[in-house]
């Protein structure tokens, strides 16, 4: 075929010619089967550290709580100081290996990249005995989705941990509107902003949620979120407001916006998209579905990087000689 | 999401179907794509109603209305001021519906105020401390680090060095690039400007290769969707 | 009355949630933040409904009119109708009822708890399942149903129409992206170099490149990813800083406009 028919073809079919290339690259990578080898991230270890770190920093909460309360009885504290600290040593007692909020602030569009992240830390929390509270604050749409991500993980643990049990270990509280106040109500009185979870229980009765009444009943937050604005409100009032620890996992679109917030200690980590899920999963020592997807990105990027530079070159050489 | 059941495997079978006629779309406009987009705009205002509905109006107006009529013998007087309360802003919440009437439109202004007005009271004062504050502070980093705790000129952490004075050096001069107060004509702010311009220019070519990290992963997700469970799953489900 | 009023509401409003942060009063911090939050959110849910209601009176104006495209908004309405009712009446029967799981709980011989699952799987279609309805319950720490559909028919739409839809949909950027790479980052002037130079060290630099091809390495990690976590902390750190930094002061001042009434964007309701 001669150059100049070639040359038609493309001008005339470069966008399907690309558009078939790209899907054939990622149905191509996902037939690979060999391994690959992830450097894990500082970015990833302030999450991945931070859940390891709940049990303990659990025991230290109960112990400081409990030497608060010696010292209130032994100087003859008021009975309203004493009861509510003695309220929160009860509550700290309850879960004794710590808690953790885990918010799946997504929908279906951002599912592919944020739902094994969202498994690796649920099943990161479970292996070390950690409980874990799921909402969905910001997304109504993500709710259901949620719902399946943490039954997934609690029904299928893989030999990592012992089947985990809805209202045991762990509990689904789903979607309210208006997320600004439902987070400033949440650090005052979650049963008050939910008063039922996400299959209709009431919490009032249900004996996991005795330990939980606001942030800072739980050890640590972890925000899983593909939309901006959402990592913003809740660094406003769970962080700023109610001085709760927070890691972060976002869609990689949205990471080079949030680095100021990682270097200001706002947040303990960030997990980058997929990349993070991968990371997450190595550092967990189980290898699953973000780590095969890296296979297909090194593929896709590699045929990105091909195209801009085939660009260019076809840019200066039309400069230089004319269309 | 592979098929185990009959209608799991219906299912697969739709969503694949979907998947590729929303896929036509990338060679050309057809009938479809068209039919597709409707069924998908359709659904997501079907999702919406529903949404609104049990995640807002039941838990929010239904259930606590429904339980302080129940009571209402019991309640003490704050309840009632409580219950006046929610009453006003249920009324409010109404008037947000005169916005379909040209003539009484104007009365959606108050639900609008109320909301502004709140949103721009709580956002006032937790928006400086997260995001002025903390990020000043942040900025307030050492311009010369060493490797150990004491000053030892000779144990200068280079790398750290040139990275935390790039760091303060590049947000001054990108909020001087976006202070538009004044003309820069002198030979200063031109080039502190076009430094701040060099600057941005990385951090949105950092953005631009995340992005594209971000939108390969989604593609990779439906394609594994359509060989894993649609194409494998259902040869798996009759017995291949 | 019509301009003066909205804006009182809006100051006093604004005011009031001021307060919060200067008088640690329970009844400022507890009772009146619970108030407003709840009265928020009932008002917030009537705004959602007037986004849903226009799209609706927009394609059914389209219908009446028979303007190009009626066929669709047709689809659209019926398709939005049948979703609602699903959802909101909850029918019992559908295709989901198919699928539950029961973890049951009990002491073995050493005294240690053993769960077994027990897998139930029933195939329905469109046939009424009177156990459809039942939820979590526990007995005693005994059978416990995990998975019980609710809202069969609603899920099944959601799980295989919707979901499939939007990411889909979504997952078209990834197209339209690489045809951007290509036709849009040229060099045509040192922004855009350094942009572009930036942003295919980013890309080499998140994938494990150094696998297949040597690329090097610094201080005991490969050579572009290195430079990407370096573009990443520093000019990168540096210009999203003073744009969260100036888009703060900017809403700081827009804020305290709209509390003094200088701004009033609540107004746009026409007289």
């Amino acid at each position: 075929m001669s150059a100049r028919i070639l040359a038609a073809i493309w001008r005339n079919y470069y966008r399907q010619i690309i558009y078939a290339l790209l899907f054939g690259v990622i149905l191509y990578a996902s037939f690979y089967r060999g391994k690959i080898t992830l450097r894990v991230s500082d970015m990833t270890l302030g999450v991945f550290n931070a859940v390891e770190a709940v049990p303990q920093q659990r025991a230290r909460k109960i112990r400081t709580l409990e030497q608060e309360l010696q010292t209130l009885r032994a100087r003859q504290a008021g009975s309203t100081e004493v009861a509510l600290v003695a309220a929160k040593l009860v509550r700290a007692r309850h879960h004794s290996n710590g808690v953790i909020l885990v918010s799946f602030d997504f929908a279906p569009d951002v599912s592919p990249e944020l739902t094994p992240m969202a498994e690796a830390v649920v099943r990161h929390a479970f292996a070390r005995g950690i409980r874990v509270v799921g909402i969905a604050a910001a997304s109504a749409q993500g709710a259901p989705l949620a719902k399946t991500i943490l039954e997934n993980c609690a029904q299928n643990p893989r030999g990592l941990y012992p089947e985990q049990l809805s209202g045991t270990h762990y509990v689904y509280l789903g979607n309210r509107p208006d997320m600004f106040n439902t987070l400033m109500q949440m650090g005052k009185d979650m049963h008050a902003t939910y008063e039922t979870d996400y299959g209709g229980r009431a919490l009032a009765g249900m004996p996991f949620m005795r330990g939980i009444k606001t942030f800072h009943d739980v050890d640590y937050l972890v925000v899983i979120t593909g939309y901006v604005g959402v990592p913003e409100t809740w660094m406003q009032i769970a962080n700023t407001k109610y001085k709760a620890m927070i890691g972060m996992g976002m869609t990689a679109v949205s990471i080079s916006g949030y680095m100021p917030y990682l270097q200001s200690k706002q947040i303990t980590g960030l997990l980058p998209g997929l990349r993070g899920a991968a990371e997450y999963e190595i550092a967990l020592g189980e290898p699953n579905v973000a780590v095969r997807r890296m296979v297909a990105q090194l593929f896709a990027h590699a045929l990105v990087v091909f195209f801009i530079v085939v660009g260019n070159i076809e840019y200066l050489v039309r400069r230089r000689y004319g269309a | 999401m592979a098929p185990d059941t009959f209608m799991d495997l219906i299912g697969v079978w739709l969503a694949a179907v979907l998947s590729l006629c929303v896929f036509s779309f990338l060679f050309r406009d057809n009938i479809l794509y068209r039919l597709t987009e409707a069924v998908f705009v359709g659904g997501s205002v079907g999702i919406g109603i529903v949404l609104t509905f049990w995640n807002g109006f039941y838990p929010k107006l239904v259930v606590p209305f429904q339980k302080f009529i129940a009571a209402v013998a019991q309640q003490p007087a704050q309840r009632w001021v409580w219950a006046a309360y929610m009453l006003l802003s249920l009324c409010l919440g109404v008037l947000f519906l005169s916005r379909f009437s040209r003539k009484q439109a104007w009365l959606s202004r108050f639900p609008m105020a109320y909301l502004i007005g709140l949103g721009t009271g709580m956002g006032i004062p937790l928006g400086i401390q997260t995001f002025i504050f903390e990020q000043t502070k942040a900025t307030l980093i050492p311009l010369v680090v060493f490797q150990g705790e004491l000053v030892q000129w000779a144990q200068i952490n280079w790398i750290a060095t040139l990275g935390n004075t790039s760091l303060v050096v590049g947000v001054l001069c990108v909020l001087y690039y976006f202070f538009f107060s004044f003309k820069k004509t002198d030979l200063f702010s031109r080039a502190t400007s076009r430094l701040g311009v060099a600057y941005l220019m990385l951090g949105f070519g950092a953005s631009f290769g995340y992005t594209v990290m971000a939108r390969i992963s989604l593609l990779t997700g439906r394609i594994d969707f359509l060989k894993e469970d649609w194409i494998l799953g259902s040869l798996r489900y009759f017995g291949w | 009355m019509r301009a003066k009023l909205p804006m009182l509401i809006c100051m006093v409003t604004g005011a009031l949630l001021l307060l919060q942060f200067f008088v640690p009063h329970p009844f400022v911090q507890d009772t009146l933040l619970e108030w407003i939050s709840n009265s928020a959110m009932i008002v917030g849910v009537f705004a959602l409904a007037i986004g849903l209601a226009s799209l609706l009176h927009m394609h059914g104006n389209k219908i009446k009119r028979r303007l190009p495209g009626w066929g669709f908004s047709v689809i659209t309405l019926v398709t939005a109708a049948f979703v609602a009712t699903i959802g909101l009446l909850k029918p019992a029967w559908g295709p989901t009822v198919a699928r539950e799981q029961y973890v049951q709980c009990e002491p073995d011989l050493h005294g240690s708890i053993r769960t077994t699952r027990v897998v139930r799987v029933v195939h329905t279609l469109f046939g009424f399942d009177p156990q459809s309805s039942t939820t979590n319950v526990l007995i005693g720490a005994a059978i416990m149903p995990v998975r019980a559909n609710r809202t069969p028919l609603y899920s099944w739409y959601f799980t295989y129409v919707h979901s499939a839809l939007v990411s889909t949909t979504f997952c078209l950027l990834a197209f339209y992206m690489l045809t951007a790479a290509y036709r849009a980052m040229r060099i045509k002037s040192w922004e855009a170099a350094l942009l572009m130079v930036a942003a295919v060290i980013v890309i080499i630099g998140q994938v494990p490149a150094d696998q297949f091809v040597p690329l090097g390495h610094i201080n005991g990690v490969s050579t572009f990813e290195w430079l990407k976590q370096l573009i990443m902390d520093y000019p990168n750190s540096a210009a999203k800083r003073s744009i969260i930094i100036g888009v703060a002061l900017g809403g700081l001042a827009t804020g305290i406009k709209i509390l003094t009434g200088i701004e009033r964007p609540y107004l746009g309701g026409g007289d």
